[in-house]
């Protein structure tokens, strides 16, 4: 009988916390991005070269076993390119010591000013691991197509010299140098650092995963 | 744990926001009863950028449209009056003449929009430092409010403090 009893109460425990998890999670998970969704974008070519701010050539081969983040910019940027630096800042603190295994790399495509020198003590101003990448303009144009975008020096100019246009987004690569996302820090940083977790642990929050984890341990 | 200690902070610092948007009613609200300057604040940046950015809220109380036509630093060169321009993924900023606040508007200088672009900087503004700002209105003429210095837009932090909460509560 006493048995029985432990039984049952063991039962509703496990109901009870299955319960539990599964409304938190419901609520702390972004919705659009459960592992499945993060697709393969099969026909992002997954290598580039570009000088790297140590002014020594870097290609995102180099990082094949880490989670590569890319943005485009350029130094001179008052607004986007900072305010984006800064949210990513906030991510990689965010990860906590998931950070180790993420790499940011800042493509600057304004060569005329940006000089490898420039933007190392720039770009590790956000954060000491951040990397800095510039190269020639047919390079950076090359790089942009690559993933589907473009950078264009604008005809307006102000006391600061050229403004440039270019990509806002935030671009999530994987592990194997594939490309598996974009991503806007202002409304999606909460998703990109999701996104980023599940790229270096597929199973580590996966509601699944931490259900069936709950019954392992017993068994 | 955590989590009660973001948002413990984020208490904190709405409070302090809070209060320091207090200090600018009081000082310069009674100068200038048409134009309300909230929450300005610059950029911090690395040493070695040449530019950064001012950005706050501007309220008219006036019947009549006001525009901030000039701003004056003595941490840069120049100050110029741009906006973003998205199309699609791509963003590219634009000079603009001036900013115009409606009859009982309210305009925000913000990150992604409106910004005060400060070129040639002549110092580097860091975090909690303030920073003296003239700003030129075609109506008010000019108002001069201290910036503080920041890494972000502080209203983030508030947003992300309520939805720390709400997961808290739900777990509850």
């Amino acid at each position: 009988m006493k048995q029985i009893n432990e039984l049952l109460w063991k039962t509703l425990l496990r109901i009870f916390a299955v319960t539990l998890l599964t409304g938190w999670l419901t609520l702390s998970v972004p919705a659009p991005l459960l592992a499945s969704e993060l697709k393969i974008y099969k026909d992002y070519d997954r290598n580039f070269t570009l000088m790297g701010h140590h002014g020594s050539k870097v290609s995102l081969k180099d990082y094949r076993g880490k989670v590569v983040l890319i943005f485009f910019g350029y130094t001179f940027c008052p607004d986007v390119c900072p305010t984006t630096l800064a949210d990513l800042k906030q991510v990689m603190k965010k990860l906590g010591k998931q950070a180790d295994q993420v790499q940011t790399l800042f493509i600057l495509v304004d060569p005329e000013r940006d000089t490898p020198e420039r933007l190392k003590e720039y770009v590790t101003y956000f954060y000491p691991s951040f990397m800095g990448l510039t190269g020639t303009i047919e390079e950076l144009t090359s790089v942009t197509k690559q993933y589907k975008t473009m950078f264009m020096k604008q005809k307006v100019e102000s006391a600061s010299g050229a403004f440039f246009a270019h990509s806002s987004s935030v671009y999530l690569i994987d592990k194997e140098g594939r490309m598996r996302g974009r991503f806007k820090t202002k409304w999606d940083s909460e998703k990109l650092i999701f996104g980023i977790q599940q790229l270096i642990n597929p199973n580590h929050n996966s509601m699944f995963q931490k259900i069936k984890n709950l019954f392992k341990e017993e068994s | 744990m955590r989590k009660i200690h973001i948002s413990l902070l984020g208490i904190v610092l709405m409070s302090f926001m809070l209060a320091l948007s207090g200090c600018t009613k009081s000082s310069e609200i009674k100068k200038h009863d048409k134009i309300e300057i909230q929450t300005p604040w610059i950029r911090a940046t690395p040493p070695i950028a040449k530019t950064s950015a001012a950005y706050m809220v501007l309220q008219n109380r006036g019947v009549q449209e006001d525009r901030l036509i000039a701003v004056q630093t003595p941490i840069s060169e120049v100050a110029e009056l741009h906006t973003v321009v998205k199309e699609g993924d791509m963003m590219s900023m634009r000079p603009v003449k001036y900013i115009a606040i409606s009859p009982h508007g309210t305009t925000k200088i913000k990150p992604g929009g409106f910004h005060i672009m400060l070129v040639n900087l002549k110092k580097t503004p860091k975090v909690g430092e303030q920073i003296p700002l003239t700003l030129k209105f075609q109506n008010a003429g000019e108002i001069k409010v201290m910036a503080s210095v920041k890494e972000k837009q502080p209203g983030e932090d508030e947003n992300q403090m309520k939805h720390e909460t709400h997961q808290m509560n739900s777990m509850d």
